[in-house]
C-alpha cells in the first residue's frame, strides 16, 4: 500500500524520473543513417506511443534498446542510471521486455510452459514439478488480471490473449519497460478493444509501456504521449492534451515528404479492362471498382484493411466468398493464380525474396517462366526453344533497364531494384493487359524507385490497367490516377487529383473524416 | 476443459481395473489349462524371426504341417526380422498358456529370457537352427563347422590344394560364422591355397556378391574357385563368372541346397556342389522331440543333428523332385 | 530505411575464389582423384575399358533409381518408397512372367510397360496425397513402402522367382551387350539423356524447378504444385521399378525382398552428392550422375585393391560427408 501510494505521489508531482529515457541514438548502416541523434523518453505508468512512416526509423530505435542493434551512439537511462547494451541479454538485464509483432510464443506448448520459457522447471525426485509449474503460471496472469487456463495449448488462443500472455511474461521478469512493437496487426476490433482495457489497467498499477503502431486511431484511443520519427530523427512529441490528429499526421509526413512529382496526366482511356462487384472474401468486403485501359488505380489502407487483400482475390491467390470480377466484359471463375493469368492478370507480390524471386536461377530463368509456353518448340514434348528464350530474356530486361552483366547471371546477385524489374518484366510476355501491383519498390534504393515509377508510367501509356498498393503512403500520389481508400475491409474514400494526398489517405485509412 | 481433466483422471481408474481383470483372467486360465491338459488338444506356438527367409519358411511349414496332422493347435509369429517382437511374442504364447514353443532359425542367444522363462513355466522350448543354450530341450539342425569342412574339403580336393579361392560369406550370423571356421580349418591344410576373403554387404547381400564377384575376377585372373557361406550367394557369383566368361575355369562350392541351387549344379553351371540340409526333416523332427516331451520324454543330447548331403551334378535330383537325404553321400570320393 | 546494399555482384576480388570453385567442383576433382589413386593402386586392371564398363554396369540399377528421385526431389519432395518400388518392379516383372509363360521380346516388352505404368500410378497416389492433403512426403512415401512391400510379400508367399521360370527375352536386357556394351549402361544411358532432357530442356522440367525453388512464386506464376507433384512422383516411381526389372534381369531372379533396401540409401547419397556439383544446391541430373559414379568408383576400387568391406562404407560416407559441407559452406555465404 505504501508503495503504490508513493507511486501515485510521483506520477502527480510529474517530478519522477523517467523509466525509459534514450538520449542521442544514432545508428549508421554503411551508406546511411538510420537514426539521427533520436531522444525519447517514457514515464512510469505511461503508454507512449512511438509514430512514424515505414522507413523512418522505429524499428531500428527499438531494436538498438532491445540490443537487437549495436547503436552507433547514444546513451539509454533506466530508472535514471545509463545501461550498457550490447546485446538482448543486457536489455533483459536492464528491464526492457519486447512483444513482438509475431508474439514470441511457442504454439505447440502450455500457456504454463510458455510462460516459464528460458528458465529451468522446477524438480521433484527429478521428475518435473508440474504442480508448481502451472502455481506459478497462474499467479503470473493474475497479476496481469488474465483469465486463461494454464493448460491450454497456445495455438488454441485469440489473439488479443496471445498478446496477454506475452505482457504477462514481460510484467512477470519485473520489466521497467514493455516495448509492444505493432501488436494490433492480427487483432480484430473488439480484441483491441480488450488489449486496451487490460493495458490501461497495467499503466494505472504503475508498469509503463512503449507502443509501436500504425494505426493512428489507436494511438490516439491509448496513448498518454506519443513521439513521432521523420527520416531517422525526431520530429515532434505530443502530450495528450495537445494531441491533433492534423498535426500529428504532419509530423509523421513532413512537408516536403515526396519523393518525386506527383502525377499529373493520366493515360485513361474509354475501354473498361476489368469490373468489380461486391468482391469479398479474406478481409475485404463488398469491393466495387472499375479499372480502364491505361489507367493506374491504388488501393490504399492500413495492414488488414482489405488493400492488400483485395489485390489477392482479384488474382485468385485468396478465395473470394461473394462478388464478381469481370475482364473485358467476361465473368471470371478464379481457383487459383493460373485461372487469372489466363485471364490476362499479372502480380507483383509483396514479399520479393519470399514470393516472386526464383533463388539461385539465372534472370534468363526468372524472367520467362510465366511466358515459356510461347517459346517451345512444339506443344507435345514442351521442348524450349533456347534461342527465342535467350531472345525474348534479352529484350524485356533491356526494355526493363535491368542493369546486370548478363542474362545467364544469377538472380541473387542482382541489386533489389533490378530484381525487381525482372520480376515485373516476367509479366511484359504473358499478355497481360491488368497488373496488380502489390508494393513493388520495396527495399529498393531511391534510384531503382523513380525508374519503376516510369516502367509503371510505361505500362499505362501501352494500355495496360494497374492496380498499385503501397506500405509507403507517400507512393500513391506520385504513382496513382485515383486512390481507393479502405478501412475495415471497405472502401471508405476516393482521392483523385488535388485531393489526393497522402495526409488525407492517412486520414482515411484512421477512419477519420476529411 | 473440464470433460478434458475429468477423462485424464478417469483413465488410470480404467486401466487399473483393466489390469486387474487381465491377471484374474490369466489366473483362471491357467488354472484351467493344468486341469484340461489331458483332454485338449496341444496348443504350439511357432516363432520365426524371419519367417520370409525361404528355407526357414520350409522348416516352418513342415513343422506347422505335422503339429496339423496330429491334431494340435497351432499359432504362428513372423517376426520380419524384429528380434525383440519375435521374444515379445514367444513370452505371450507361454503366458497365454500354450504348451510348447517352437523357435524357427531366430538365434537362441538372443532368446535366453524367453527360454529361461520357459524352463520356468514347464513349457518345452524346442528350435531349428538356432544355436545351443542353456534351458531348451533341443536344437535341431546340423553341425554348420562340420558341414563347412565338408564343402570346403570338396572344394580344396577339385583344385588340388592349390591356387587362388574366394570366400564370400557374411561372418555375423552363428550359423555363417561356424561354417566359417570349418572352411578355415580345412584351408589352414593347404599351404597353397591363397584365400581372399570378402565380407558381403547384408541387407543387398545378392547385388553385392555380384559386384564383389565382378571386381575379384577383374582384379584376379588367377582365381579358381568360390566358396559361398550360403546358397542365396552361389547365383549372383555364377552369373559374375559366368559374364566374365570364365565359367571353364571358376566353379563356386556353396551350403544350404536351397532349390534353385540344387536347379544351378544340375544344369552345369558353375555352382558345382553344395551341402544340402534336409530342411523339412528339421521341422518334422522338432514337432517329434516336442510331442516326445510333453509326454516326459527328453532326447539324449541337446543337439539333435541330422546329416546334411552333398549334391553335386552327378548326385543331384531330377527337376522337381526332392533330395533323399536317407541315401545320400557325404563326400564324394565315399 | 535499411535498404539493403546490393551484394556485390560476384566482384573478381583479389585473388582465386577457393571456397567458390571448391563447393562447385570439389566432388568431381574427389572423383578423379579417387580414379587416379586406383590406377596407381592396380594399373593393370582398374583402369581397363572392360573394368570401366563393370563399374558403370554396377552402378547401372543405383543410377536408374537415383535418376528418378532426383526428379520428384528437383520438386522439392523426397521419396522414401523407392526402394519397395524397386523390389516392386524386379518382383512383378519376374512373376508376371511366369504365370504368362510366354518367351518372346513382345511378350517382355508387354510386362515391362505394364509394371511401369503400375509403378507409375502408385506414385501418383502418392503425388496426390502429398499435394493434395498436405501430407509429409516423408511419411506419406514410407507408409506407402509399408504397403507395397506387403502387397509383394503377400502376393508371393516370400518365394523367390527363380531362373528357370524366368523368359531368356527378359534376362538379356540385364545380361546381353550391345556393341560390347552392357545394357543395363545402355539403359541408364539412355534414361540420363531422357531426363535431362526433361528436366533441363522442357517446360515442365523449368516449371518443376520453378516450383523446388519457391512453391510460392511458382504458384504466382500460375503453376499447379499438384500436377508436377503428381509427374514427379510418378516419374521417381517409375525409374525404381525400372531399376528393379534390370537388376531382377541382371541375377535372373524375381526376389520379394532385399532388392531395394540398399539401394534406396545409396541413391539419396547420390542424389545429395549430386546437389553439391556444379550447381550448388540444385538436384540436376549431371549431379547425380556423378554422385553415382562416385559410389561405383569407391566400391570397385576399394574391392579391386583388396580394401576391407568396411572401408567401404567408412570411405562413402565421408565423401557424403565432406559434399554437405562443401554445399552448405556455399549455402551459408549465399545467405
Amino acid at each position: 500500500m505504501p508503495d503504490a501510494l508513493a507511486r501515485l505521489n510521483e506520477l502527480e508531482t510529474g517530478a519522477a524520473v523517467p523509466v525509459l529515457d534514450v538520449r542521442g541514438m544514432r545508428k549508421a548502416f554503411p551508406g546511411t543513417l538510420a537514426l539521427d541523434d533520436v531522444s525519447l523518453s517514457v514515464r512510469r505508468g505511461e503508454i507512449h506511443a512511438l509514430l512514424g512512416e515505414n522507413g523512418a526509423g522505429k524499428s531500428t530505435l527499438i531494436k538498438c534498446i532491445c540490443g537487437a542493434y549495436a547503436a552507433t551512439a547514444g546513451e539509454v537511462f533506466i530508472d535514471g542510471e545509463a545501461v550498457r547494451i550490447a546485446d538482448p541479454h543486457d536489455a533483459t538485464e536492464a528491464g526492457i521486455a519486447v512483444v513482438h509483432q509475431h508474439l514470441n510464443l511457442i504454439p505447440t506448448l502450455s500457456v504454463a510452459e510458455n510462460l516459464w520459457l528460458g528458465e529451468s522447471l522446477p524438480r521433484r525426485f527429478g521428475l518435473i514439478d508440474w504442480g508448481r509449474v502451472h502455481a506459478r503460471a497462474r499467479d503470473i496472469l493474475a497479476r496481469v488480471g488474465v483469465d486463461i487456463s494454464t493448460r491450454v495449448h497456445v495455438d488454441e488462443l485469440r489473439p488479443d490473449q496471445l498478446a496477454m500472455i506475452s505482457i504477462a511474461k514481460a510484467v512477470s521478469s519485473d520489466a521497467r519497460i514493455i516495448i509492444l512493437d505493432e501488436p494490433t496487426t492480427a487483432l480484430l476490433p473488439h480484441e483491441v478493444d480488450r488489449l486496451f482495457d487490460q493495458m490501461r489497467r497495467l499503466a494505472a498499477e504503475g508498469h509503463s509501456f512503449l507502443y509501436v503502431s500504425h494505426r493512428l486511431a489507436e494511438v490516439f484511443a491509448i496513448a498518454d504521449r506519443a513521439t513521432v520519427l521523420r527520416d531517422g530523427r525526431n520530429a515532434g512529441v505530443f502530450e495528450r492534451e495537445t494531441m491533433d490528429r492534423a498535426r500529428v499526421v504532419e509530423a509523421i509526413v513532413g512537408r516536403s515528404g515526396a519523393l518525386a512529382d506527383r502525377r499529373t496526366a493520366s493515360h485513361a482511356r474509354d475501354e473498361v479492362l476489368m469490373e468489380v462487384g461486391g468482391l469479398t472474401g479474406d478481409r475485404a468486403d463488398g469491393v466495387d471498382f472499375m479499372l480502364r485501359s491505361g489507367e493506374i488505380i491504388g488501393v490504399a489502407g492500413l495492414p488488414g484493411s482489405g488493400a492488400d487483400e483485395t489485390l489477392n482475390l482479384l488474382f485468385g491467390r485468396s478465395p473470394a466468398s461473394g462478388g464478381t470480377i469481370a475482364v473485358a466484359g467476361r465473368r471470371l471463375k478464379l481457383r487459383g493464380p493460373a485461372d487469372a493469368i489466363g485471364a490476362g492478370i499479372a502480380f507483383v507480390p509483396k514479399d520479393r525474396l519470399a514470393e516472386a524471386v526464383f533463388h539461385a536461377e539465372s534472370i534468363r530463368a526468372n524472367v520467362t517462366l510465366p511466358s515459356l509456353s510461347r517459346l517451345l518448340r512444339e506443344p507435345v514434348l514442351r521442348l524450349i526453344h533456347h534461342r527465342r528464350e535467350r531472345a525474348a530474356a534479352r529484350e524485356t530486361t533491356a526494355r526493363m533497364q535491368v542493369r546486370m552483366p548478363g542474362i545467364e547471371t544469377a538472380i541473387d546477385d542482382l541489386s533489389g531494384g533490378n530484381q525487381q524489374k525482372v520480376v515485373l518484366g516476367r509479366w511484359l510476355s504473358t499478355g497481360a493487359r491488368i497488373f496488380l501491383l502489390n508494393s513493388p519498390t520495396a527495399a529498393v534504393d531511391v534510384g531503382a524507385k523513380s525508374e519503376i515509377y516510369g516502367l509503371i508510367d510505361d505500362l499505362a501509356r501501352s494500355g495496360k490497367g494497374i492496380v498499385f498498393a503501397s506500405t509507403e503512403l507517400e507512393e500513391y500520389p506520385v504513382v496513382c490516377d485515383r486512390v481507393f481508400v479502405f478501412s475495415q475491409g471497405s472502401i471508405v474514400g476516393e482521392l483523385a487529383g488535388a485531393a489526393l494526398t497522402e495526409a488525407n489517405i492517412m486520414t482515411l485509412a484512421a477512419g477519420g473524416e476529411l | 476443459m473440464t470433460d478434458k481433466s475429468t477423462a485424464r483422471t478417469g483413465r488410470p481408474v480404467t486401466m487399473a481395473r483393466a489390469a486387474a481383470m487381465l491377471a484374474s483372467t490369466a489366473l483362471v486360465s491357467g488354472l484351467l489349462v493344468c486341469a484340461a491338459a489331458a483332454q485338449n488338444p496341444v496348443k504350439l506356438g511357432v516363432v520365426s524371426v524371419n519367417y520370409n527367409s525361404p528355407s526357414i519358411q520350409q522348416q516352418t511349414d513342415a513343422a506347422i504341417d505335422l503339429a496339423k496332422e496330429k491334431g494340435w493347435d497351432v499359432e504362428l509369429f513372423d517376426g520380419q526380422g524384429d528380434q525383440v517382437a519375435t521374444n515379445n511374442a514367444a513370452m505371450a504364447f507361454i503366458d497365454r498358456g500354450f504348451d510348447a514353443i517352437l523357435n524357427t532359425a531366430s538365434a537362441n542367444p538372443q532368446m535366453t529370457a524367453v527360454i529361461d522363462y520357459a524352463a520356468e513355466k514347464n513349457v518345452p522350448f524346442v528350435s531349428t537352427f538356432s544355436g545351443l543354450v542353456p534351458n531348451i530341450v533341443a536344437d535341431i539342425g546340423s553341425n554348420n563347422t562340420a558341414d563347412g569342412v565338408i564343402s570346403a574339403t570338396e572344394l580344396a580336393g577339385r583344385i588340388e590344394g592349390r591356387g587362388h579361392v574366394v570366400k564370400l560369406n557374411w561372418t555375423v550370423l552363428p550359423a555363417l560364422v561356424e561354417r566359417d571356421r570349418g572352411f578355415h580349418a580345412v584351408m589352414a591344410g593347404f599351404p597353397e591355397i591363397e584365400v581372399t576373403e570378402i565380407e558381403v554387404k547384408v541387407p543387398g547381400q545378392v547385388d553385392d556378391a555380384y559386384a564383389q564377384m565382378n571386381n575379384l575376377l577383374l582384379a584376379n585372373p588367377d582365381i579358381s574357385a568360390v566358396w559361398t557361406g550360403w546358397d542365396e550367394l552361389s547365383a549372383p557369383a555364377a552369373r559374375a563368372i559366368e559374364q566374365a566368361g570364365m565359367q571353364d575355369k571358376v566353379f563356386i562350392a556353396s551350403m544350404d541346397g536351397i532349390a534353385q541351387t540344387v536347379d544351378l549344379i544340375r544344369s552345369g553351371s558353375p555352382v558345382e556342389l553344395t551341402v544340402a540340409y534336409d530342411v523339412d526333416r528339421m521341422g518334422t523332427t522338432a514337432v517329434e522331440v516336442i510331442e516326445d516331451a510333453l509326454e516326459g520324454t527328453l532326447p539324449v543330447s541337446k543337439i539333435v543333428t541330422l546329416k546334411p548331403c552333398l549334391i553335386t551334378e552327378d548326385t543331384a535330383p531330377p527337376k522337381g523332385e526332392g533330395i533323399d537325404f536317407a541315401n545320400c553321400k557325404l563326400f564324394s570320393g565315399e | 530505411m535499411s535498404s539493403t546494399p546490393a551484394p556485390s555482384p560476384a566482384a573478381p576480388g583479389p585473388g582465386f575464389d577457393w571456397i567458390g570453385f571448391l563447393s562447385r567442383w570439389g566432388t568431381i576433382i574427389s572423383l578423379c582423384v579417387l580414379i587416379v589413386v586406383f590406377s596407381l593402386g592396380r594399373p593393370e586392371v582398374f583402369m581397363t575399358l572392360r573394368n570401366m564398363f563393370n563399374i558403370l554396369n554396377q552402378v547401372s540399377i543405383l543410377g536408374m533409381i537415383a535418376l528418378g528421385l532426383t526428379v520428384c526431389m528437383v520438386v522439392g519432395l523426397f521419396d522414401l518408397s523407392i526402394g519397395a518400388m524397386a523390389t516392386f518392379g524386379g518382383y512383378f516383372a519376374a512373376r508376371f512372367l511366369m504365370e504368362l509363360g510366354m518367351d518372346g521380346m513382345g511378350a517382355v516388352a508387354l510386362v515391362i510397360i505394364l509394371v511401369l505404368f503400375l509403378a507409375a500410378i502408385i506414385g501418383m497416389i502418392n503425388g496426390a496425397l502429398i499435394s493434395y492433403l498436405g501430407i509429409s512426403a516423408i511419411v506419406e512415401t514410407l507408409a506407402m513402402s509399408f504397403i507395397v512391400t506387403g502387397l509383394i510379400l503377400g502376393v508371393s508367399g516370400g518365394r523367390t522367382v527363380y531362373a528357370s521360370d524366368i523368359p531368356d527375352a527378359f534376362k538379356i536386357i540385364g545380361q546381353g551387350k550391345i556393341g560390347g556394351v552392357p545394357n543395363p549402361v545402355l539403359i541408364l544411358t539412355g534414361l540420363a539423356v531422357v531426363l535431362l532432357v526433361f528436366l533441363e530442356h522442357t517446360q515442365t522440367g523449368r516449371n518443376m524447378y520453378a516450383l523446388g525453388g519457391n512453391r510460392e512464386a511458382a504458384r504466382l506464376s500460375g503453376i499447379s504444385f499438384q500436377r508436377y507433384a503428381l509427374i514427379g512422383m510418378a516419374i521417381a516411381a517409375a525409374c525404381a521399378a525400372l531399376g528393379g526389372i534390370v537388376a531382377g534381369a541382371n541375377l535372373a531372379a524375381g526376389r520379394p525382398q532385399g532388392v531395394g533396401e540398399t539401394y534406396l540409401l545409396n541413391a539419396f547419397v547420390a542424389v545429395f552428392i549430386g546437389a553439391s556439383t556444379i550447381k550448388p544446391g540444385k538436384f540436376h541430373v549431371l549431379g547425380t550422375a556423378v554422385g553415382v559414379l562416385l559410389i561405383g568408383v569407391i566400391n570397385n576400387g576399394l574391392s579391386v585393391m583388396g580394401v576391407p568391406t568396411f572401408w567401404q562404407y567408412i570411405v562413402q560416407g565421408t565423401i557424403l560427408i565432406l559434399a554437405l559441407i562443401s554445399a552448405n559452406v556455399n549455402a551459408i555465404r549465399r545467405a
